[in-house]
């Protein structure tokens, strides 16, 4: 009943945001093809514009005949073409960028989360002590370093001074990708810098989340409980206390997991990195409307689905949660 | 008949780090419960007997510290022990029965996973068969329908809840439970029903408890002997009397006494102590409880009161017996 319930909320969301981002530049002011003729300086032959036209859709079509239209080419999977890489689709841009970033800022948010909540953990259990007054402070400090000035250093000495890391984009040039060692070990080769620069700067948010969390679990009286059961420590420390305190995280994580699929814009930007970021900023500098409208529903999308998993996940991990007549 | 010691609290005092000092909240306290025998500990809100029976399991809070004196559980000092001997021998020999069983249990956990958990810590080679087979044991000794082993805690009474936590606590079998108020969030049906229970499982396994509460009725009804507490002091310890009201002694265990309102006939003859207890930092001279006792004297207020020890209790107070039963009044 659960599952149904937020199965139906994720379909009538999912709907709602495809709705919003049919109707939102629609709402704006101009169109693809004015941008295009700006571009041309007035260059282009009326009929050439006329079938560009035709292939952008515009025309004077009312709202709902164009919002079926719409519809009708999103199911079957046609998100338009792009005016920036004309001809190319918009799904096939996405469909290159997207793993990029997935990799690359997917991974690093789970390693951040990981890394993080196991930091705060520790730290919340020895707290006060030697390990909790160091990670504090230093991964306090990692958090507040400005991510894009990190990443600028970071390609300074290491991509450019000492030339250990390559500076740009996610695979060497002439290279193309492929499922073989020598490319995967080539694209993590790439994907070091930027990863270190989200990395250093995302443990500290979840540490201290984690950590707050656990000090408050960590005084509850069924933790007191399973220490006086002679429970060992580890247990104690990880089923009981970090078991329950991890509860708020895991929401946290589902957002941040949404989020990574947006893409890093300043990150990819700085390291030419060719993630969905990268080519929205890209988008937008061009006026690109149908690759801008492509990325925005693919993040929608994956952000509501995220979300839809992390809500069956979390019925799993509470019992509390999912059982309507929970008594208090 | 020689009776065992099981649990010797010899001189132990615990105080508590404040911005203001030090505050003692157990005062040199001296007790000894023997092989299967139910030691009730009565007191008002504060008066220590929680915070004792923490230092007893040495389960102190942050900023809580044993400042004196000696435990001993089944002739093992407790604060002798390494942590992993520690571990060991908690729930083996001493267990404790919280006073909030609405939050002891792991909100995610089912019940047959803390019988699990409890079990594992303590003998790793039982096998899954025997822990449930146990735990249904368990369960069924505090009269609960063992398919209850798969329910979750809020999925429980709190009634139920505190009987699951009941069966925990005598899973190992220890020599000696300490229940800290195990009833006093629990409405008086479920109560009663669940003390019916405790001196059951008592009579019928045998260990020895620690029973705290603020229920002086109560606990006299169901302990061997009665210790009272105030101001961190045992004031008294005494055999518990079938009946109660001639069985106290010091004054202050007599103004709780009346202090309770009785069903019997006649006028409500409710009488309250007058003040209230004092504050860890203003602690009165002499006795503590000199400037709420109705028989006080003068010397009261100057000494510390000595430890009485007659055949069948001990009381700490500077009054003869005679001037306590309030047969010579001194104001």
């Amino acid at each position: 009943m659960y599952y149904i319930k937020k199965l139906g909320n994720f379909i009538l969301l999912v709907w709602v945001a495809i709705t919003l981002n049919f109707l939102l530049p629609h709402l704006m002011p101009g169109n693809p093809m004015e941008a295009l003729v700006a571009k041309s300086q007035g260059k282009i032959d009326p009929v050439v514009m006329h079938a560009l036209a035709l292939q952008f859709g515009i025309n004077n079509k009312p709202l709902w005949q164009k919002y079926i239209d719409y519809m009708t080419q999103l199911l079957h999977g046609n998100l338009g073409v792009s005016i920036t890489y004309y001809p190319v689709h918009v799904s096939t841009i996405i469909g290159q960028s997207l793993p990029w970033t997935i990799i690359l800022v997917g991974v690093t948010t789970v390693l951040a989360f990981l890394i993080g909540t196991l930091i705060g953990i520790v730290a919340a259990w020895r707290r006060n002590k030697l390990f909790d007054s160091l990670m504090g402070p230093l991964w306090m400090f990692m958090g507040s370093v400005p991510q894009f000035w990190l990443a600028l250093l970071l390609l300074y000495y290491f991509g450019f001074q000492l030339g250990w890391f390559p500076q740009m984009h996610s695979y060497s040039a002439g290279d193309a990708p492929s499922f073989t060692w020598r490319f995967l070990g080539d694209a993590v080769w790439h994907s070091i810098l930027p990863g270190f620069a989200l990395l250093i700067t995302t443990i500290g948010g979840w540490m201290l989340a984690m950590r707050n969390n656990m000090i408050q679990v960590v005084s509850d009286d069924f933790v007191a409980f399973a220490k006086a059961r002679g429970l060992r420590p580890w247990t104690v420390m990880m089923s009981y206390a970090a078991r329950n305190a991890v509860l708020p995280s895991v929401t946290q994580f589902a957002i941040a997991l949404g989020y990574a699929v947006g893409g890093q814009i300043l990150i990819e930007e700085i390291f030419s990195y060719p993630g969905i970021g990268y080519q929205l900023s890209q988008a937008v500098i061009s006026q690109d409307y149908p690759l801008m409208q492509g990325i925005f529903l693919i993040i929608a999308v994956v952000m509501l689905f995220v979300n839809f998993a992390v809500d069956i996940l979390y019925a799993r991990m509470d019992p509390r949660v999912g059982t309507e007549e929970a008594s208090a | 008949m020689a009776r065992r010691p099981v649990v010797e609290v010899e001189h132990l005092s615990v105080g508590y780090m404040t911005p203001r000092g030090l505050a003692t909240a157990v005062d040199d306290v001296s007790f000894t419960i023997y092989e299967n025998e139910i030691v009730g500990v009565v007191g008002e809100s504060g008066c220590g007997k929680s915070t004792l029976a923490n230092a007893v399991m040495r389960l102190l809070g942050p900023g809580a510290y044993v400042t004196g004196g000696r435990i001993r559980v089944d002739g093992q000092d407790v604060y002798r022990m390494q942590p992993e001997a520690l571990r060991q021998f908690r729930w083996t020999t001493m267990s404790m029965v919280f006073q909030s069983a609405m939050n002891v249990l792991n909100p995610v956990k089912t019940v047959a996973s803390h019988f699990e958990d409890t079990f594992l810590a303590h003998v790793p080679n039982m096998s899954k068969r025997e822990i449930a087979d146990r735990a249904a044991e368990l369960l069924r000794l505090v009269r609960i329908d063992p398919s209850r082993l798969r329910s979750y805690p809020h999925e429980l009474s709190g009634g139920m809840r505190q009987r699951v936590v009941i069966a925990i606590a005598i899973a190992l079998s220890p020599r000696f439970v300490i229940m800290d108020e195990p009833t006093t969030a629990l409405d008086v049906v479920v109560q009663r029903s669940i003390l019916e229970s405790i001196m059951e499982l008592q009579g019928q396994i045998g260990f020895s408890v620690l029973f705290i509460s603020h229920d002086i009725n109560l606990v006299t009804a169901i302990s061997n002997r009665v210790g009272v507490m105030y101001a961190g002091r045992l004031v008294e310890l005494s055999e518990a009397a079938f009946d109660a009201s001639g069985g106290f002694h010091h004054p202050y265990t007599q103004g709780l006494l009346r202090a309770i309102p009785k069903l019997a006939v006649g006028e409500d003859e409710i009488e309250g102590i007058p003040g209230s207890p004092p504050s860890p930092f203003d602690m009165p001279s002499g006795c503590s409880f000199h400037p709420r006792c109705p028989y006080r004297k003068p010397e009261c207020s100057m000494r510390k009161p000595p430890l009485v020890v007659a055949e069948n209790y001990q009381v700490e107070c500077h009054l003869t017996p005679a001037e306590r039963r309030g047969e010579l009044h001194v104001h």
